[in-house]
C-alpha cells in the first residue's frame, strides 16, 4: 500500500535559504490491512513524509509510492482518503456543501454521493442540523469529524491521517480511536501519525518511530519494545529500610515497594522476603512503554 | 473537465459569499448612478457622458475585482491550508488553477451583467435607446479583465498577495502603455534622421523594446469605448482578433501559472 525507500527532503528557509534536513533516509512500508502508527516528536519528519506521499511536497531524493504508483501522481491518490493536521476548511460552506464538494472531486456521482454523505456523517457522529450549518460555526472537534468524513467519503482503501486526535477532548479521542478500529476491522488500511502513544500502543498492528528525520524503530509494538529492559515491582506487606535490602536484588521505590531489574533478582527477592517473614502483596511485571522508548531515542539523537 | 467545473463553481460560490464583492458592486452601482449627475452638468450629450463614464467604471471595477478577488482566491487557499485536502484528491494541480480562474471569470461576467443592466436601465430612463455596439465594448472589457485576472493568478501562484497585486497593477498600466512603444519606434524610424536632437535608437534597444511589447499584453487592443460612444466605425473582425489576442495571453499565463504551481511545495 505504501512503500517508502531512502526518502530525503531538505527545506530551504529564510532569506539566506538556510538548509534544514527534514528527512534523512526514511524507509518503511505499510501493508494492506495494516493499522499503522507513525510516531515521533514534533519536527521529526512525520508530516513531511505524509505530504510527500500525497504529492504536496517534492522529495529531495529516494522514492515513495502509494498503491503501487509513484507518490505525487494523481492516479496514486485514487483510492486514498486524507486528513491533514489541524485541518482548515472552507468556512463559507455548510457541512453538507463541503462533503458534496469533496465527494464530487473524488469522482462520486449524485446518487451515490447522497448516500455516502449520510453514511459518513453518521459514522463520525455529525448530526443533521450540524450538517446544515456553516463550517465557521463548528468547534474544533466538529471540524475534525467533518475532516474525517471527507477522508472516508469515496470509500478509500487507504486512509492517511495526520494527527487525527490533536486538539480533541478525551471523548473525541475515544471516538476517533474507535473509528480507526472500525475502519481496520472493515479491511481499510489506516496510516496515521500521532502523539498519543498509548493509543498507538493499544490499537496499531505495526508502527514506525521517526526521530530527527530517520526511522529509529519499526515493526509490531512487541518488536519495537523488544530488548528493552523489563522490571518487576514487588509490593511488600510491611515496611523495610533500604539498608536491610541485600545488594543486587533491586532498589527501594518506597518503604513497601521494591523494583527488581531482572527475573533472577525478582525470584531472589521473593525468597528473601519469605525468609524474613515479610508478606508479599503484589508482583507486577512492568515493561518499557512506547513513550519510554521514544524518549530514549530522542535523547540518543540529541 | 468535471473537476475543473466543480472547482470553478466552488470558487464562484466562495466569491459571491465574500463581502469584498458586494462592496465593489455597491461602489460600481454608486458610480454608475453618479454618471446621471455628470450628464446633467456636462456640456456634452447626456447619453455620451453616461456611456463614457459607465464603461470606464466597468473597466475600473473589473480591474479591482481581478486584483482583490483574483489574487485572494489562490493565496487564501495556501495561507489557510485548505489547499492541502484539495490537492490530495486525485486531480492534477493545473485543474485547480484553471478551475479557480474559470470561477472568477463567472463572477466577473455576472458583475458585468449586473452593471450592464443598470447602465441600460439608466439610458432608457433618460430616454435613449442603448446601442447594441455598447455590448461589444463591454465584451472587450470582459476579455481585458480575463487577461488581467490570468496575470493575477500567475503572480499569486508564486508570490505574496501584496507583490502579486503590485505586479498585476504593473501589467495593467504597462499593458495600456504598450502601444506607445510601437508608436515611438515608428516615429523614430520615420523622423529620427530628420529631426535634430531626436535620439536614434540602437538595434539592441529596438529589439529589447519589441521584446517588452510582445511580452506584455497591449490592453489598448480591448479598448473600443471611445469608438462605440462616439459612434465611430469598428474595423471588421476587430472583436474576433482582439478576443484571439486575449486568449493567447490567457493561455500562456495559465500555462506558466500551472507549471509553476505544479512544482511548488505546500508545507
Amino acid at each position: 500500500m505504501i512503500q517508502v525507500e531512502d526518502l530525503r527532503k531538505t527545506y530551504r528557509i529564510g532569506f539566506w535559504r538556510k538548509s534544514v534536513e527534514a528527512l534523512r533516509g526514511v524507509t518503511f512500508d505499510v501493508k494492506e490491512g495494516d493499522l499503522y502508527g507513525f510516531i515521533g516528536p514534533n519536527g521529526a519528519g512525520k508530516s513531511t513524509s505524509i505530504k510527500i506521499l500525497l504529492g504536496l511536497l517534492k522529495p529531495g531524493s529516494g522514492s515513495a509510492s502509494l498503491m503501487g504508483k509513484p507518490a505525487g501522481s494523481p492516479r496514486s491518490r485514487l483510492d486514498v482518503g486524507f486528513l491533514p493536521e489541524q485541518p482548515y476548511f472552507y468556512d463559507y460552506l455548510t457541512g453538507r456543501e463541503f462533503l458534496w464538494f469533496y465527494g464530487q472531486l473524488s469522482g462520486l456521482r449524485w446518487g451515490d454521493l447522497k448516500v455516502r454523505v449520510k453514511e459518513v456523517s453518521e459514522l463520525v457522529s455529525l448530526k443533521p442540523d450540524a450538517m446544515d450549518r456553516k463550517l465557521r460555526t463548528y468547534s474544533k472537534g466538529m471540524l475534525q469529524r467533518i475532516g474525517l468524513a471527507q477522508a472516508l467519503l469515496s470509500r478509500p482503501r487507504l486512509v492517511i491521517l495526520d494527527e487525527p486526535m490533536s486538539g480533541l477532548d478525551p471523548l473525541g479521542r475515544r471516538d476517533v480511536r474507535n473509528l480507526l478500529k472500525t475502519l481496520h476491522a472493515q479491511g481499510i488500511t489506516v496510516f496515521y501519525s500521532s502523539h498519543v502513544l498509548s493509543d498507538v500502543e493499544a490499537i496499531c498492528t505495526r508502527l514506525a518511530m521517526v526521530v530527527d528525520g530517520q526511522i529509529r524503530r519499526q515493526g509490531t509494538v512487541e518488536q519495537v519494545l523488544e530488548g528493552e529492559a523489563e522490571h518487576w515491582q514487588i509490593g511488600l506487606g510491611s515496611e523495610i529500610k533500604a539498608e536491610s535490602l541485600p545488594n543486587g536484588l533491586g532498589a527501594l521505590i518506597d518503604a513497601r515497594t521494591v523494583s527488581c531489574p531482572t527475573p533472577e533478582a525478582q525470584r531472589s527477592l521473593l525468597q528473601w522476603a519469605m525468609a524474613q517473614g515479610i508478606g508479599i502483596v503484589s508482583v507486577n511485571r512492568n515493561r518499557q512503554t512506547l513513550e519510554d522508548v521514544l524518549a530514549m531515542e530522542v535523547a540518543k539523537a540529541e | 473537465m468535471r473537476p475543473i467545473l466543480i472547482i470553478a463553481v466552488n470558487a464562484f460560490r466562495e466569491t459571491i459569499r465574500d463581502k469584498i464583492l458586494y462592496n465593489l458592486v455597491i461602489f460600481a452601482l454608486g458610480l454608475i448612478g453618479f454618471s446621471l449627475l455628470l450628464g446633467e452638468w456636462s456640456v456634452f450629450a447626456r447619453q455620451t457622458v453616461i456611456s463614457d463614464f459607465t464603461l470606464a467604471v466597468m473597466s475600473l471595477v473589473g480591474l479591482m475585482m481581478s486584483i482583490f478577488v483574483g489574487i485572494g482566491l489562490v493565496q487564501k487557499e495556501i495561507q489557510r491550508k485548505t489547499i492541502l485536502t484539495l490537492l490530495a484528491k486525485p486531480l492534477p494541480r493545473w485543474h485547480f488553477i484553471v478551475g479557480k480562474y474559470l470561477g472568477l471569470l463567472m463572477v466577473l461576467a455576472m458583475n458585468l451583467a449586473i452593471m450592464t443592466l443598470v447602465f441600460f436601465f439608466l439610458l432608457i430612463f433618460i430616454g435613449t435607446r442603448p446601442q447594441p455596439s455598447l455590448l461589444l465594448a463591454i465584451y472587450l472589457i470582459f476579455v481585458e479583465m480575463a487577461v488581467v485576472t490570468a496575470a493575477a493568478l500567475l503572480f499569486s501562484s508564486f508570490s505574496t498577495p501584496t507583490l502579486s497585486a503590485l505586479f498585476t497593477l504593473g501589467v495593467y498600466v504597462a499593458g495600456h502603455l504598450a502601444g506607445d512603444i510601437v508608436k515611438h519606434l515608428d516615429f523614430i524610424h520615420k523622423y529620427g534622421n530628420r529631426l535634430p536632437g531626436t535620439p536614434v535608437i540602437t538595434p539592441f534597444s529596438e529589439k529589447l523594446l519589441k521584446g517588452i511589447y510582445y511580452l506584455i499584453p497591449n490592453l489598448e487592443n480591448f479598448n473600443i469605448r471611445g469608438r462605440v460612444v462616439y459612434d465611430l466605425p469598428i474595423p471588421e473582425h476587430y472583436v474576433l482578433y482582439s478576443s484571439l489576442y486575449g486568449l493567447m495571453f490567457i493561455g500562456v499565463y495559465l500555462l506558466i501559472a500551472s507549471l509553476w504551481f505544479g512544482k511548488r511545495d505546500f508545507i
